[in-house]
């Protein structure tokens, strides 16, 4: 898996791309709780270069969801191909998240 | 890993480390075998999904995390289905634990599990005293599901 987290003017973007699996969703949850702790109020994780994603990866947002949710913060997923976002369909988890196609459409609609 | 394809059949073994590294290396093997038995790619990515679950929940709960214990893998193509089995060698899990799903995000624990029963037609669990668990996961190929006998989807022993 690989991670970078990048600063923009009213966001934090974070860039995964590989596989999300028990393996790596650990690096993953460190980096988007780092984000919930200093309380960034929006976060847009870019899913458009995941191959694939299991549970503990999605459990992983859905930790990061409640804790951004917690002081009134926002996450977004955008990019996610068909593999990827068939996983959320199948956990039934699909509407608790905001998905978007674009970084750009995420970021305008959480403004 | 032999493969033999006799009318559309095949066997394939692995033999790996409980080191979530090696997962995909599982998932791969899957993944192929999936395609050889003419799964499409949803199809194909949904049993690959399954198996991953299921060596992650022998990890992390027959092995308590450890890597350096040992799964089997055996993937048998049929004309009709594509059986997955999982062998473990670690503390017997009871067929409740197998049926437990997660209820709510507020316990997203169980998502493992509730995925590997949406994705496969079939599961089975069974304890081999002084060996571990063996997990059978099946998939009936399409047009062979259709014609099977009506049973429980998930079912554990």
């Amino acid at each position: 898996m690989r991670i970078t987290v990048r600063r923009e003017d009213d966001y934090a973007a974070v860039d995964v791309g590989g596989s999300i699996d028990l393996a790596s969703s650990p690096e993953l949850r460190t980096v988007c709780l780092g984000l919930v702790r200093q309380r960034q109020d929006k976060v847009i994780v870019n899913l458009a270069d995941v191959n694939y994603i299991d549970s503990s990866g999605i459990a992983t947002l859905v930790e990061c969801l409640k804790g951004l949710a917690d002081h009134e913060g926002r996450l977004a997923l955008v990019g996610l191909g068909e593999r990827a976002r068939d996983v959320f369909d199948v956990t039934n988890l699909a509407p608790i998240f905001q998905f978007f196609d674009t970084e750009e459409t995420a970021a305008r609609e959480m403004r | 890993m032999a493969a033999d394809r006799p009318g559309g059949r095949g066997d394939f073994e692995l033999r790996f480390p409980s080191d979530p590294k090696y997962i995909a290396v599982a998932r791969a093997v899957v993944e192929q075998a999936a395609l050889a038995a003419g799964l499409d790619d949803k199809g194909t990515h949904r049993i690959v999904l399954g198996l991953g679950e299921a060596i992650s929940n022998v990890i992390r709960h027959c092995y308590g995390g450890r890597c350096d214990r040992e799964l089997l893998l055996r993937v048998k193509i049929e004309p009709d289905r594509l059986e997955i089995q999982l062998q473990d060698y670690g503390r017997e899990v009871l067929p409740e634990e197998l049926h437990e799903r997660y209820r709510d995000i507020s316990r997203p624990g169980g998502l493992g599990l509730h995925i590997m029963h949406e994705v496969m037609d079939e599961i089975d669990l069974t304890f081999i005293n002084g060996t571990g668990n063996c997990l059978t996961m099946v998939k009936f190929l399409t047009g062979a599901r259709e014609s099977r006998p009506a049973g429980k989807k998930g079912t554990a022993s």
